[in-house]
Parts: C-alpha cells; sequence; structure tokens
C-alpha cells in the first residue's frame, strides 16, 4: 500500500516540488492550498504524513495544526512544518502542538526524503 | 517550556546565526549606547563593518579612512539599525537563491530601471513595522521556473511567474521576520501580494526608512527593497 503525503501550502509552486520530490517513490500526493482546505483533504483523504506551511490565508499553518490535533479522526495524523518562519515563537508553539519535524524553508528536497523516512513507510517504485 | 536553544537542537535546526544576536544587542543598548558600544558590535564582523564605513562615506575613498566609531556618529543608531537589518535581508535573499535555485547571487552596485517587473510585497506588523519587496523583471519568468521545477514542468512558465515570486518572498521574509523575532522585536508577516508593474514607487515618508539591494543572478537584475518605519525606542 503506498504512502500518502498530503500538502498544505498556498504556493502552487511548493506543493509542485513536493509531488516532484515522491515521485519515484511509491507514494501518493495530495494538496490543499489553505488551512481550511487542508482539514477537509485530511479528514477525507486520512494521509500518513502531513507536511504544513504556517504563513497561509484563512487559518494560518499553526491554528490548523490545533485543528488537526482537535479533530479525532486525524489527530493522530504525523505533522511535519514546512515553513521559513521559524523563530523561536513559532517553534515552541509546533513543538507544544506535538509536530514530528520542523524543515526551515529555504529547503532542499533531500531533506523532505530523509525526514519522511524516518516517520513513514517510503519505498522507491517497483 | 523548553528552551528555544533546546527546542532549535531538538528539530536539527542551525544555532542563531552571529548576525540576529549583534541585531539584539544593539536593540537592547538601542538609544543609550555610545558610539564606542555600537561599534564594538558592528566591529565583530569585518564585512559589516566595511559596509557601514562604506555608507558613512557615500562609497567615496578618503585620505584617511573613516573609524568605525565616526561612522557610527555620522550615521546614527537608526541607520545603523537598518544597515544591520539589510545584512539579514541579503543573507536571506543568496540562501533562498543558492538552495531552492542553485543560484549564486552577486551583488549589483547600481540600480537599473526594470520596464516590466513582477513586484511581490509583504508586510511586517508589530514591534517593527514595514514591507520588503521582491522585484524581478518579466522576461525571467521561463528561467525561474525552470530552476524551481524544472524544464517543461509547467506549459506557460508566465502562468506560475506570480506565484514563484510571491513563494520566493515569503522564504525571504519568512526569514526576515524569523530574525527580527529572535533578536527581540515580536512581529507578524502577511501572506504576499504579487502583481506586475511598471515603475516601482515604494512611497517612503518622513517617518520610515528605505533601502534598495540589487542582486545579478545569471547576469540578470533582481531587487529587493526594505521599507521600515524608524524605530526610536529601545527594547
Amino acid at each position: 500500500m503506498s504512502t500518502k503525503i498530503l500538502t498544505v501550502d498556498d504556493s502552487k509552486m511548493v506543493r509542485m516540488i513536493v509531488a516532484s520530490t515522491f515521485k519515484p517513490y511509491d507514494c501518493e500526493i495530495v494538496g490543499a492550498a489553505d488551512g481550511g482546505e487542508g482539514v477537509e483533504v485530511a479528514i477525507k483523504e486520512q494521509p500518513n504524513l502531513i507536511f504544513l506551511d504556517i504563513t497561509m490565508p484563512v487559518l494560518d499553518g499553526l491554528q490548523t495544526l490545533q485543528k488537526i490535533r482537535e479533530t479525532p479522526s486525524i489527530a493522530h495524523i504525523p505533522v511535519v512544518m514546512l515553513t521559513a518562519e521559524s523563530d523561536g515563537q513559532r517553534l515552541a508553539a509546533a513543538d507544544s502542538l506535538n509536530v514530528s519535524g520542523y524543515i526551515p524553508k529555504p529547503f532542499k528536497p533531500e531533506q523532505l526524503i530523509e525526514l519522511t523516512a524516518k516517520i513513514v513507510p517510503l519505498t522507491l517504485k517497483a | 517550556m523548553p528552551a528555544p536553544e533546546d527546542i532549535r537542537e531538538k528539530y536539527h535546526l542551525s544555532p542563531l546565526p552571529a548576525n540576529v544576536q549583534r541585531l539584539g544587542k544593539l536593540l537592547q543598548g538601542g538609544f543609550d549606547q555610545n558610539a564606542t558600544e555600537i561599534a564594538s558590535i558592528i566591529k565583530a564582523d569585518e564585512s559589516l563593518t566595511r559596509r557601514v564605513i562604506h555608507i558613512a562615506t557615500n562609497g567615496r575613498k578618503r585620505d584617511t579612512p573613516l573609524e568605525i566609531e565616526a561612522a557610527v556618529i555620522r550615521l546614527g543608531v537608526s541607520s545603523i539599525t537598518l544597515v544591520l537589518m539589510s545584512e539579514l535581508i541579503i543573507n536571506a535573499v543568496t540562501r533562498t537563491y543558492d538552495t531552492m535555485l542553485r543560484a549564486k547571487m552577486k551583488p549589483l552596485d547600481f540600480q537599473v530601471e526594470l520596464d516590466g517587473q513582477m513586484v511581490g510585497a509583504i508586510t511586517i506588523a508589530g514591534k517593527v513595522q514595514g514591507k520588503v519587496f521582491l522585484r524581478l523583471p518579466d522576461n525571467l519568468a521561463s528561467w525561474l521556473v525552470d530552476r524551481f521545477l524544472g524544464p517543461d514542468a509547467v506549459p506557460d512558465p508566465k502562468e506560475i511567474f506570480g506565484d514563484v515570486v510571491g513563494e520566493l518572498l515569503n522564504m525571504v521574509g519568512g526569514n526576515f521576520k524569523s530574525n527580527l523575532v529572535d533578536a527581540g522585536l515580536s512581529c507578524t508577516l502577511s501572506v504576499p501580494t504579487v502583481g506586475m508593474e511598471g515603475k516601482f514607487d515604494p512611497q517612503t515618508d518622513d517617518d520610515s526608512q528605505y533601502t534598495s539591494m540589487g542582486f545579478s543572478v545569471d547576469g540578470a537584475p533582481v531587487f529587493v527593497d526594505l521599507q521600515m518605519k524608524r524605530i526610536t525606542e529601545t527594547l
């Protein structure tokens, strides 16, 4: 069974970079353009892992993370912050909501793969 | 609550850069510090020292080199703060281009009037207020999209050009904002707004300071502009 990854980021380009990074792997990639949509997609798709930006319209990343943790059907899903905001305040807030990783932007695709492989099964396509 | 440095270590993030600590130190001492104290903060970094002297002398060569203390007196704390902030921006821009686009940026010492340009703006609000602009010529769309996503990833690079500029600015602005917060200036960041413009007008006033930083990437000019409300209080 393939690993399903949800990218919640208002930048189409970032969603495309994540999708192309995992192309060689047995992964299904889904995306959402803001926090509100991200929660809806997470409930419907039940991904194995979520990459979450912070600076977004509608619900920002930390509000979205709070919502994910409060929603029983998706509260257990590991979340990795993928964001340009990595100051002490943001880090402490994300840490208190039990994130599985923090990748500061700018990032290299290898960082996504390396961290993902530590959290969920990641196998190359046959 | 765990200490900030412990959280950084937990998520394998680099320690706070020296230039962020320098800005924090300058702002904590602020307007009560004398020139020697401020100069000692700047002197810790040779290239920053050269830059402050260069700005204080308008880039003109002198028979007797200007001492850093004299440069500090000439510029004043507000301008020195802006120099330190622009240093953070320069680092954020070069790191973003290097990491995401595998492109080395060279500083550009002159301004170029761009006829058609994509302009991104991001607003910082809180203890410090201002805007960061990113400006790129519109003919850079294909190069930029290719570098980000690989060749032929999208049929028309111009369609996604605005999104790419917005995300580049989000990375630069997000890093800058994080540096300001870690230096003691609590603030928030807006989502970027992006649009095509002819002539660029940052609309400055007496309360604000403005500086424009030019770069050359693969022969094409890129500008980052910083407009900040003058800081008049210590932390």
